[in-house]
């Protein structure tokens, strides 16, 4: 045992957390995100191997390919961290353990992050945010200042608690995060929030016609049902593989055809 | 003038979040319209222009090495167009605002695919790394990290700046030369850009098969509004929904 | 019943968004097969591998050689299967054992100092290259895409 060897403060894990909001900064085809995981160990190479080959050592590896969801990359940071850790206080200078842990974890998590944050948490609170713009009656200030604001408060502290406590929760639990993580099951998550998004949707759907008097021949369950004949042609537009982007400009198209029509 | 360049370096800096730093969201359509809304005085148009964005391009992500277009800055510069002719040139802001986002579609698409270049282009900063590394140590990897900043902020300052400058011209001039169904029609849209964005999130949905849920909700809060539109509804709804999350976590 | 093979793909992160997001939904896979000796015995990876499973799917983690019997199991039995390897060297393996291929797809294999660069996710050297000419001499079609959405890209234009 290398006594010499300090172990990692909290002040060097807050220096990573804070360096881990710029892993994507040199993002390249080649090794993805080797920079900026280099750039966010840092601090760990630095406090750990003073000596200037050993450190040069440390940086090679850790400008291997590396890619990940950039939240979940705290994670691994406070794992790696801990582990480099380790092997500088066993005296081992090549932390062969460090780097097969960050490679097993790096694709796995980044179906955590994709999955959670990407595919459904984002979606989901921007639809609450965007309802309470549509639903707020969007003339008074507080209301709609509020959409965005709920927004991003709540992302934030579901981003923030995985950027921040993921690389202290990363560190202190080592390896064994990885049963911790499995019990949390975040796919389950991704299931319930994607039933959230239907209940929504469903609401969303008949409000946004009834709420600003959509109506055809006077009636206003007609304006409904025409909202939902919308969705689903759109819908099946989008499963032909045509871009929301192209639907927006046929329907411009369209509009404008029916304007000259005189229909509307 | 200093008004587009300012508006421009703002939004280049508030781009970079979509992908390269922090991602707090901030970059994202409804944020970005409260943001530029409030800059150029306008903060509830703004906020709407941009929640209307954030909704059609509501399930965009870059999953991976797949670098999708960006409509972060689609939204911006909507925002930001769509505002002009509001409040300056008094302009409706229902086909205002289509119009300009069927301007600054292509700018997102643009800015997505000199995405791809500048990732390409930081291959280079990759191979200079080692080097860097063992000439100035850790001090070199964090030049050759962060200098990716520089081409991805460069391109998005460039998009803004020809979409502000000549694309606001061009809107204005647009704007006041349209026949009146045409407007008319652009007007419309406006209304049927939920329509399209709902169709979007349906997509989502329809991959976990949680769409009767969807269905049940249509028709008791259609019912349910029919005989008594009050906005209450939904934000009992939301609560609803809420709770059945938390039941959905506890069910094994 | 026997089941279906729907896809077998090379991705040396094996389970992850890409996957887990892009390609189970879009082919309505019903089970992965994570075929790989380093995590069949690791611990550590198979609890990564089965955190990282939709839900729903069944998951198969079994070392390369079983690679070719791993369809004919009960668990599997009926499922539409997407099995994954981490190298080019592992398929290559699996086919000597018995697995039957008739196509292939490349989806990450990742970049380090020795190899040549592709793709925007895929880095070859020249082992690699021997291993897909030996593939396709097996008459196996391989096929570089990433994602569902992108269009395929034939790989022997490259090695």
């Amino acid at each position: 045992m290398n006594t010499s060897v300090s172990r990692l403060t909290n002040r060097t894990l807050t220096a990573i957390a804070w360096r881990s909001f710029f892993i994507q900064a040199g993002w390249n085809f080649q090794r993805m995100q080797n920079l900026g995981f280099c750039f966010a160990i840092s601090p760990v190479i630095k406090a750990l191997f003073p000596e200037p080959r050993i450190q040069q050592k440390a940086i090679k590896r850790h400008l291997e390919f590396f890619n990940t969801h950039p939240y979940s990359a705290s994670i691994i940071l406070g794992v790696v961290a801990k582990l480099e850790e380790q092997a500088a206080q066993a005296g081992d200078d090549e932390a062969r353990e460090a780097i097969r842990v960050k490679i097993g974890m790096m694709g796995p998590l980044a179906a955590l992050g994709d999955v959670v944050y990407w595919a459904m948490l984002r979606p989901a609170l921007a639809l609450i945010g965007v309802s309470i713009v549509l639903f707020g009656s969007w003339n008074q200030f507080w209301l709609v200042i509020l959409g965005p604001i709920c927004f991003l408060g709540l992302y934030s502290i579901a981003h923030l608690g995985l950027r921040i406590g993921g690389v202290f929760l990363g560190y202190n639990q080592g390896v064994g995060i990885v049963k911790k993580l499995r019990r949390f099951n975040p796919q389950k998550i991704a299931r319930c929030l994607s039933l959230f998004m239907a209940v929504m949707l469903g609401m969303v759907i008949s409000a946004y016609p009834l709420l600003n008097g959509w109506r055809i021949f006077d009636s206003r369950i007609l304006g409904v049902v025409l909202m939902g004949f919308l969705v689903g042609l759109l819908y099946l537009g989008l499963r032909q593989g045509i871009s929301a982007a192209w639907l927006f400009y046929g329907l411009v198209g369209l509009a404008i055809l029916a304007a000259y029509a005189g229909l509307v | 003038m200093d008004q587009i360049v300012w508006l421009s370096v703002l939004g280049a800096v508030l781009a970079l979040d979509y992908a390269m730093v922090g991602q707090f969201m901030v970059a994202q359509p409804l944020v970005i319209g409260g943001i530029f809304g409030a800059l150029l005085g306008d903060v509830p148009n703004g906020v709407l222009v941009g929640a209307l964005i954030q909704l059609i391009w509501i399930s965009i992500m870059p999953v991976g090495a797949y670098v999708p277009p960006d409509y972060t800055v689609t939204g911006g510069v909507t925002v930001i167009l769509t505002l002009t002719l509001v409040s300056q040139y008094g302009f409706q802001l229902g086909p205002s605002m289509v119009l300009a986002l069927g301007m600054s579609i292509p700018a997102g698409v643009l800015s997505g695919k000199l995405d791809i270049a500048t990732r390409h282009f930081n291959v280079r900063l990759d191979q200079s790394a080692e080097s860097l590394g063992s000439k100035y140590g850790l001090t070199g990897i964090a030049w050759a990290n962060l200098a990716g900043l520089g081409p991805a902020f460069l391109r998005n300052f460039l998009i803004y700046l020809l979409w502000l400058g000549p694309g606001v011209w061009l809107a204005v001039k647009l704007s006041g030369s349209l026949p009146a169904q045409v407007v008319k029609g652009l007007g419309l849209v406006f209304w049927i850009i939920p329509a399209l964005a709902f169709s979007v999130i349906l997509e989502i949905i329809a991959k976990d098969r949680v769409h009767w849920w969807m269905v049940a909700a249509f028709f008791s809060v259609g019912l349910l509004l029919l005989i008594w539109p009050g906005k209450i509804i939904l934000a009992l709804t939301t609560a609803i929904a809420g709770v059945m999350v938390m039941a959905c976590w506890r069910r094994k | 019943m026997t089941s279906q093979l729907r896809l077998v793909r090379i991705d040396d992160r094996l389970i992850h968004g890409q996957v887990a997001i892009g390609w189970v939904k879009t082919i309505k896979i019903q089970h992965l097969v994570v075929a790989d000796d380093a995590v069949a015995k690791d611990s550590m990876q198979i609890c990564l591998m089965e955190m990282a499973t939709p839900p729903g799917l069944g998951i198969t983690i079994c070392p390369v050689a079983e690679a070719g019997s791993v369809c004919n199991r009960e668990e599997v039995d009926g499922k539409r299967i997407l099995m994954l390897f981490s190298s080019s060297g592992d398929v290559c393996r699996a086919v000597e054992n018995g697995l039957f291929l008739k196509e292939l797809n490349i989806g990450g294999m990742r970049y380090s100092p020795g190899k040549k660069q592709i793709t925007k996710a895929v880095a070859i050297d020249e082992h690699d290259a021997e291993h897909f000419r030996k593939l396709l001499g097996y008459k196996v079609k391989i096929q570089i895409q990433m994602l569902p959405m992108d269009e395929p890209v034939d790989i022997q234009k490259y090695i």
